[in-house]
């Protein structure tokens, strides 16, 4: 039951992963030292919001693209195995 | 612990604050839409650079996280553009052009998810182009996609509460000035959740029914 259930579930668990690593950048409301709250403290204290909300907007991007293109990977190696 | 009449003292605040939220929702949600559209129509170009460029962007606006987008437009976009623009006005429009990529991918796959068949009929009747989208692809296309776009739609309700981290009198921030004047923030902020649960619920209800997957489920019971 399982091994089948946790291959149709997969993609809808990759996006949620996804969406968490998004929704961490939230704790930074909660003072928590994450990306967010240290870009937010930086370009106050230099007075530089463009480049740093850039850099950190990049660096999401980037950490996305990366954990959406490996569970897609692993994605395909699981449809390969059910095809064999 | 708990004062049912802190929530009630608080609610005519949070339904005033609920009120700017669905106004913000609505706004981004149509220049979403909008803007989605374009991005699904340049994904089907024949020009490269277009189908590359919608593609790049809505890569990037589904992997930037919300937050950012709100205060790099909120402070990013009057050093770009020398313009002043409010909390609201720049928020919408990050959470617009965040809902663009979502919208276009909705779009894209409403579209892709018309049946070959069905092209290839009107392309065997010789019916002009604006016939073929206005009368046969996009009713389909429309049908398909509506329970997407119905979570989309939630998705841009529960993130327009972002925008009180630019100082926007939305819901969210109604609760926390609610709970800053009694020290109490378990009233207010329960009442913010209760507030969205009753909007959303019966939306993801719809959303639901309208799923094509979930009917025969039901047919089937």
């Amino acid at each position: 039951m399982l091994p089948q259930a946790f291959r149709i579930a997969f993609p809808a668990i990759g996006s949620t992963l996804v969406g968490m690593l998004k929704a961490t950048s939230i704790l930074s409301i909660l003072t928590v030292p994450e990306l967010m709250r240290t870009t937010v403290r930086i370009s106050d204290y230099t007075a530089k919001p463009l480049v740093f909300y850039s850099v950190s907007a990049v660096i999401y991007t980037m950490l996305c693209a990366a954990l959406a293109l490996s569970l897609s990977r692993i994605e395909r190696r699981f449809l390969e195995k059910s095809r064999a | 612990m708990w004062d049912t009449s802190l929530m009630l003292r608080a609610l005519p605040d949070l339904a005033s604050g609920l009120l700017t939220t669905l106004a913000i929702t609505l706004a981004a949600f149509v220049l979403a839409t909008g803007l989605g559209l374009v991005l699904a129509a340049c994904s089907r170009s024949t020009v490269s650079a277009l189908r590359r460029g919608a593609a790049g962007f809505s890569i990037f606006a589904r992997s930037v996280p919300e937050l950012i987008a709100i205060f790099w437009v909120y402070y990013c976009f009057p050093v770009l553009f020398d313009l002043r623009i409010s909390g609201v006005v720049g928020g919408t429009l990050a959470l617009g052009l965040i809902g663009a990529g979502y919208m276009s991918e909705i779009i894209r796959a409403g579209i892709a998810a018309v049946p070959d068949g069905q092209w290839q009929a009107a392309r065997a009747l010789a019916l002009p182009r604006f016939i073929l989208w206005r009368d046969i692809v996009l009713p389909q296309a429309t049908r398909k996609m509506l329970p997407a776009i119905l979570n989309q739609f939630t998705d841009v309700l529960k993130n327009s509460t972002l925008l009180a981290g630019v100082g926007v009198a939305e819901i969210a921030y109604a609760a926390y000035l609610a709970g800053s004047e009694s020290y109490r923030y378990l009233e207010p902020l329960t009442g913010v959740a209760l507030l969205f649960f009753i909007v959303i619920f019966p939306l993801s209800m719809i959303a639901r029914r309208l799923s094509p997957r979930d009917s025969i489920v039901t047919n089937s019971l």
